[in-house]
């Protein structure tokens, strides 16, 4: 599948862009300007590695350094601008990094998933006016000292599996097991993932686009659990339903990886991005680049 | 898990009789808040207009009721935070865009420097379909108003003005902190933990999706009314515009139902606005921890110590449905 003209300029646009909005110290802020976010620099790290040629004149090195600097004792990264270290982030940025520029026996890269794997949510005993989730599993919270929810669990259970796939961690397999049946209790009735609740008060909520697309790609070896084909459905009905830079770039991501790039949704992304410019964000800006740049070749950042 | 719950095997209810904010109290704590470090007057003045639809002249209206109040506008940096939380067509989560519009035409036309509208959804992080499914893109577009991120946007770090948690600071947004003028603007809702959402419980949407996650769960670890009146004891809103053209009953603050109200409720003392409130649905304020607290210190929920402006209270008062396991605060 060949990318459209549209589709390239919005690449080209985006790649120059997010070139030029680098901080000196290597990172990216939320938005053009601000201070420098783990966040935003990792899929901008993972975005440009994608779009760029050998010999443009373009090094993740700065970027690298960034996000070693961003590391804190307890292994995992923290925005230096504000904030404790970030189970979803931290997660992310090892999986930006080891898909780009592997070095499994960089101790950095090692402390960094100790943290990861040693980080748990909180656990609730059953009952109570919430009877339908099993509140005692733990998977991982966004900061230490909370609940376990679908964004933070999606992105570390996806690095362990690649840790697992690759044999680089031992302990991994028993927080695997229990993150998925998290993500799998989570799961709402029509498939699909929310925010982490599938269900408050009886009631029923609804999934959304963007954290559907994570679980999914956290899941895209369980292919043969029938939540995963009744929530990839779902997300192949909706995906162009939430028009914004990242619902559709998280969802042609998944896709890329489900086997199925979608000519429709890339065309629907670089039209959002011609409407909205996804709002100046640049996790969106970059998450969109990576999704076109390297959707066609299937997000191998995201592969387990 | 679901926000609000606070411990295991122990409801929402039975966890805050055991600890009616009472805990904090121990001696081995540092006080709540400081006595004397709070103004406020002997009497908060309130006001509720009629705004029979979200078509009718809703810039009139503000405006009219701005004028109520001796607020020092002109030059001033302003910053409308509505309550956006979710998108479901043709339900009544949000802070509908008209009255935002409204807001932002008033503020500019009484002298203000800057409007901008703000918000941190609390369970989308998706802000740019938010904004743009909800039609508040549309308005700011029209009202030619900028729109911020509060979930991504530069963050500080600050000292609570009060210390209900247990905590003693909080990151909070940039250009919150930098605005001269904070007003709240919810969506009038029952809230399936907090009893009612309104202006107090709306600053959950100034804290930081990036720093504290989606949900804000920090916020219900260290408890939601605890967390509502430090919050408020922080971000000093100036002003406070309830739109209660069509407010919400039942499962709120999502899976409610819509109830038209036909009112802006307005004013300068957030929690005189939000006790009125709760007495127009039906509930008794001083029976909602929150609210209890912050008219300790932080404005007035006696009803004798707010001065109603416009339509009596009486004109639309109601008993909205409320959750069963809030029905102990009903009036």
């Amino acid at each position: 599948m060949a990318a459209s003209g549209a589709v390239r300029d919005v690449i080209g646009e985006l790649a120059h862009g997010l070139r030029a909005t680098a901080n000196p110290d290597g990172g990216w802020g939320y938005m053009p300007g601000h201070r420098s976010r783990v966040e935003p620099t990792s899929w901008a790290l993972a975005a440009l590695v994608a779009a760029s040629a050998p010999g443009d004149g373009w090094s993740p090195m700065p970027h690298l350094q960034f996000l070693r600097r961003a590391q804190t004792p307890t292994g995992l990264l923290a925005d230096q601008a504000g904030g404790s270290p970030n189970y979803a982030f931290s997660a992310l940025a090892a999986i930006a990094v080891d898909g780009t520029f592997p070095r499994p026996a960089d101790p950095w890269f090692r402390r960094l998933v100790e943290g990861i794997v040693g980080g748990r949510g909180v656990a609730f005993a059953p009952g109570g006016v919430l009877d339908r989730q099993q509140n005692a599993l733990q998977a991982w919270p966004w900061v230490d000292g909370c609940f376990s929810w679908v964004e933070p669990t999606a992105w570390c259970l996806l690095l362990l599996k690649r840790m697992r796939a690759q044999r680089r961690d031992a302990r991994g397999p028993a927080r695997i097991d229990e993150a998925e049946r998290l993500l799998f209790d989570r799961c709402c009735a029509d498939g699909g993932w929310n925010y982490g609740n599938a269900s408050v008060l009886g009631q029923s909520l609804d999934p959304f686009v963007p954290t559907t697309a994570m679980a999914l790609l956290a899941l895209q070896d369980r292919q043969e659990h029938p939540l995963v084909r009744t929530s990839l459905s779902w997300l192949e009905a909706n995906a162009e339903r939430e028009r914004s830079g990242m619902a559709l770039a998280l969802g042609l991501i998944c896709a890329a990886r489900f086997g199925s790039p979608s000519g429709a949704l890339e065309a629907a992304l670089a039209d959002q991005f011609a409407r909205s410019r996804f709002l100046d964000q640049q996790h969106v800006q970059a998450m969109a680049l990576y999704a076109l740049a390297a959707g066609r070749t299937g997000a191998e950042v995201f592969r387990v | 898990m679901s926000s609000g719950r606070a411990t295991g095997g122990v409801t929402r209810r039975a966890f805050l009789s055991a600890l009616p904010l009472a805990a904090a109290a121990a001696s081995c704590r540092p006080a709540r808040f400081t006595a004397g470090a709070f103004d406020r007057a002997a009497r908060s003045p309130m006001v509720l207009l009629p705004a029979s639809s979200y078509d009718a002249d809703l810039v009139d209206v503000v405006a009219r009721g701005l004028r109520m109040f001796d607020l020092p506008v002109a030059g001033r940096r302003v910053l409308l935070k509505p309550n956006l939380i979710e998108f479901e067509r043709g339900t009544a989560i949000n802070t509908h865009p008209a009255v935002v519009h409204a807001a932002a035409v008033a503020f500019r036309a009484a002298g203000a420097r800057e409007v901008v509208v703000a918000e941190g959804p609390g369970h989308r992080r998706d802000t740019e379909y938010l904004v743009t499914a909800s039609g508040l893109a549309d308005a700011l577009a029209d009202a030619g108003v900028r729109f911020v991120d509060l979930n991504h946007d530069e963050v500080r770090e600050v000292a609570l003005g009060s210390h209900f948690t247990g905590a003693s600071t909080i990151y909070l947004p940039e250009t919150l902190l930098a605005a001269d003028i904070v007003v709240s603007m919810p969506k009038l809702k029952t809230h399936h933990w907090a009893g009612m959402t309104a202006g107090m419980k709306n600053l959950f949407g100034t804290v930081p999706g990036a720093v504290y996650g989606w949900p804000k769960n920090v916020l219900h670890m260290r408890g939601i009314d605890e967390s509502i009146v430090d919050l408020n004891a922080t971000v000093r809103v100036q002003f406070t515009i309830v739109d209660g053209v069509v407010a919400m009953e039942g499962d709120g603050p999502i899976r409610g139902r819509a109830r038209p109200m036909g009112f802006l409720a307005m004013g300068t003392d957030v929690v005189a606005v939000d006790a009125s409130c709760a007495r127009i649905i039906g509930l008794d304020p001083q029976k909602m921890p929150y609210l209890r607290e912050a008219g300790r210190f932080l404005g007035h929920v006696a009803e004798d110590r707010i001065e109603q402006r416009g339509e009596s209270p009486s004109r639309y008062r109601t008993r909205f449905d409320i959750v069963d396991h809030l029905t102990h605060l009903r009036a």
